[in-house]
């Protein structure tokens, strides 16, 4: 008896709990606490080496601030690019797992050749930006191990749990990286080999505990071959296509993190000591909120916890408005903002593992982050453009119109989708 | 799961392995460096000052010369700097200036930054010009940048390892080394410069996002009272801007490498807009500063005050932009390039009305080195002090 078209979009996993109801109430599988663990340590890896990034490239390579510029914008605008191709390739050999154990060791070997870059700039630009290109492959496929080893009902939580210890990774990176400056003061090649070692542990643990998920399953029920067709295919779906139409919308209305930290500093008046204890708020706000934000939306309704993150970003915003932000202000900024960043981040990648295909999950993701990923950047663009146009205050109350309009239609959009019949789907 | 006990037993061999590495690397680079260019004889002292009689209150300007001379003791510095190969040309470069200082020998110093590697990587020390192989001073501060005049007054651009990011501070210090003020920076430190009365210092920091895209970074100058630690002004860029006779303003100033003249009042610096970088010549109390004329960075006045040198900016585009050491005289505003063909970025110092000082890295470390060459455009430059950086020249 073959399953149903319905059933097959369970995973694995989901098979193994409705199968086995083990009395262990694991809700969230062994392997995304690997994947997390695997993240952590590549975190600590990367944010080590970004965090004295500027020292020594102004310092040390003697950039100058041009070629600073130039190379932060290919080092963020790379990472789209590969996405695809990595989730093509994942989907077709299903194998995930060895294309983010590719992605994940690439990033290792550039931390070892930053080591012997030296004074060359041009060689420093190149293993970053192949450092990035690992980021771009590793990020779809080890979604979609996290999408395939949960079971569907704690999907929202798996991704919770994954986002806080790679958050967690990326508060340590920073703290590690300046104890060895610290220790041992100019030695920026001890902070590069340390970040190798991390690096090296978290391929380690992808490895070797890290079990690989496959959407094999559906494959064979389905009979749908993976290709670049197949997967742009999906945009044809109406529920993926709403999902992604409502990510990248809502996307296009968001101030990019920069522009939100820079914004309060220029209104606040903050003393630059404290202006860091805002990355670090909000990031510890994101981590302790993920897991339980994930919980709440696999029981409430992903669509709902997702739109009401959107709400929160817009109650961000008015924070921005206040004329002379105190103390209670910033506070709650830096709350809301978390919280927005627990309630979306992950949550989108539960709602879009609802809705893709267990055997184009990773080129599904990718085509998905790619276009959120756009949308970021014109929007980070349109933000610039307009501040030094009409100043902060002025853009903000556009974007806050901007996303005023855009929530509503989302919410439509979302709940649309949801009662939408899932057959469609194939 | 199943694992096999191999993979677990891997895992494990390659944990401890991965933490061995690092912690043996952090270990050795912690000690690298010091026996072979740097012989710390005792521990430094918590004061660079030896002679504790006259921990004063009383005004730097009110210092007597006895005081000066006096201070960086020379002969009872803790720390002594042993260059492995001693160019031979480099002392003879100080020996020229000597002879005009009427003070005698002891007068003149060299304070910088230290790039020895080695547990005083980036503190303040202090040499005398005539002797800069000999014993040197090294203060407990250590600075990314640095700049102060001879009657004591300072400050130090420090970039510290903090958590969760780096902290950048303008230490604000006294005659004696001591630490007056601490203002907190909002970016990497860049340049600095005190005013010859040592009443104000001029601090650029470098400031991203301030042009609005990720993508660019910008400046930002302030001045700073160094008395009372007050901000004179918490940006340059304010200032009213006067080019051709008429207000100038765009949002995509930046202004940067502030050099004080004699009377502490006038100072010249770089403007950017548009792409363009241009010399400015500016007065702190009228708060106006008006164009002079276009590419022209980190401009440094020569002693006399009839020059300035700068770096010039070629290149660019897509590959390295690099700049070439000039000078020009400033009645004509005409420029002559400086026998270093070598990028050099850095707000040179002058030696005397002759020669400039600027620092460049050394291949593949983090130490950097000072040259000297001659301000006219002839002669070659030649290495003046190793494992220097931001030098400043304590005239009397």
């Amino acid at each position: 008896m073959y399953p149903s078209v319905r059933d097959s979009f369970l995973t694995p996993a989901d098979s193994q709990v409705a199968a086995g109801r083990r009395a262990l109430s694991m809700r969230v599988s062994s392997n995304v606490v690997f994947l997390g663990l695997t993240s952590l340590f590549t975190d600590v890896s990367s944010e080590m080496v970004n965090a004295i990034l500027p020292i020594y490239l102004t310092f040390e390579l003697r950039f100058s601030p041009l070629q600073f510029g130039l190379f932060d914008g290919l080092y963020h605008g790379v990472t789209a690019i590969l996405r695809l191709a990595g989730g093509l390739i994942a989907d077709r050999l299903q194998n995930h797992k060895s294309v983010a154990a590719i992605g994940y060791s690439l990033s290792v070997g550039c931390k070892l050749a930053l080591l012997a870059a030296a004074n060359a700039w041009l060689w420093a630009m190149g293993i970053l930006f192949l450092d990035r290109l690992g980021k771009g492959i590793r990020t779809a496929p080890r979604d979609a191990l996290i999408s395939l080893s949960a079971a569907r009902a704690n999907l929202a939580e798996a991704f919770g749990l994954h986002r806080a210890f790679d958050t967690a990774g990326a508060c340590l990176g920073p703290v590690l990286a300046f104890c060895v400056l610290g220790f041992a003061p100019g030695a920026f090649d001890a902070v590069f080999v340390v970040s190798f070692c991390a690096a090296v542990i978290g391929l380690g643990v992808l490895v070797v505990f890290v079990e690989n998920r496959g959407g094999a399953l559906d494959r064979i029920t389905t009979g749908s071959a993976v290709s670049l067709r197949a997967a742009l295919r999906l945009l044809r779906v109406p529920r993926f296509r709403t999902l992604a139409f409502v990510g990248t919308v809502l996307s296009l209305a968001t101030v990019s993190d920069s522009f939100v930290y820079l914004t309060f500093q220029r209104r606040a008046h903050i003393d630059p000591m404290f202006f860091p204890l805002l990355y670090v708020g909000t990031a510890a706000v994101y981590l302790l909120l993920s897991v339980p934000v994930g919980r709440l939306a696999d029981r409430a309704g992903r669509g709902r916890v997702f739109i009401a993150g959107y709400v929160l970003l817009l109650g961000l915003y008015g924070t921005l408005l206040v004329a002379a932000p105190g103390a209670g202000a910033l506070i709650c900024g830096v709350v809301l903002f978390g919280a927005y960043y627990a309630a979306t981040d992950g949550v989108l990648m539960a709602l879009a593992s609802e809705v893709v295909p267990g055997h184009l999950r990773t080129s599904g993701f990718a085509l998905l982050t790619t276009a959120v990923a756009v949308a970021r950047f014109v929007a980070a663009v349109l933000f610039g453009a307009l501040w030094s146009w009409q100043g902060p205050e002025w853009t903000v109350v556009f974007f806050v119109v901007a996303l005023g309009t855009v929530i509503p239609l989302a919410a439509l959009g979302l709940s649309r989708r949801s009662r939408e019949p899932a057959s469609e789907m194939v | 799961m199943q694992l096999s006990r191999l993979r677990v037993g891997g895992f494990i061999v390659l944990c401890t392995l991965s933490a061995t590495v690092a912690t043996v690397y952090v270990v050795h680079s912690a000690r690298r460096g010091g026996p072979a260019d740097l012989t710390i004889l005792a521990p430094p002292k918590p004061s660079l000052v030896q002679h504790a009689s006259e921990s004063t209150a009383g005004s730097d300007a009110a210092r007597t010369p006895d005081d000066r001379e006096r201070k960086p003791p020379s002969g009872s510095g803790r720390t002594r700097l042993e260059p492995v190969a001693r160019p031979e040309t480099a002392p003879r470069a100080t020996k020229a200036e000597e002879a005009p200082s009427a003070a005698g020998r002891e007068a003149a110093y060299l304070a910088f930054r230290s790039t020895a590697l080695g547990s005083t990587y980036g503190s303040l020390a202090v040499a005398p010009l005539d002797a800069l192989y000999g014993p040197l001073t090294i203060t407990t501060l250590r600075c990314n940048r640095l700049h102060m005049v001879a009657a004591g007054a300072g400050v130090c651009l420090a970039a510290d390892p903090g958590f969760p990011y780096p902290m950048y501070r303008a230490i604000l210090f006294d005659a004696e080394f001591r630490t007056r003020h601490t203002l907190r920076a909002s970016g990497l430190p860049s340049r600095v410069r005190v005013s010859p009365d040592g009443r104000v210092a001029a601090i650029t920091v470098f400031r991203s996002g301030h042009s609005y895209t990720s993508a660019s970074f910008s400046t930002l100058t302030t001045v700073v009272d160094l008395k009372s630690g007050d901000l004179l002004s918490d940006d340059v860029e304010k200032f009213t801007v006067w080019r051709n006779g008429k207000v100038f303003r765009e949002v995509d100033f930046n202004i940067w490498g502030v050099t004080f003249a004699r009377d502490s009042q006038r100072f010249y610096a770089t403007l950017r807009t548009g792409g363009r970088t241009y010399l400015i010549e500016g007065n702190l109390t009228a708060r106006e500063v008006r164009v002079l004329r276009e590419n022209v960075e980190c401009p440094s006045l020569s002693p006399d005050n009839t020059r300035l040198a700068f770096k010039k900016r070629e290149g660019g585009g897509v590959g390295p932009v690099t700049w070439r050491l000039s000078v020009l005289e400033l009645t004509t505003l005409e420029d002559w390039p400086l026998s270093e063909e070598r990028s050099v970025d850095d707000q040179v110092e002058w030696l005397d009305d002759r020669q400039v000082l600027y620092s460049l890295p050394e291949e593949a470390t983090a130490v950097t080195n000072t040259w000297v060459v001659p301000a006219d455009g002839t002669g070659e430059p030649r290495l003046f002090m190793p494992k220097t950086y931001s030098v400043v020249v304590l005239r009397k």
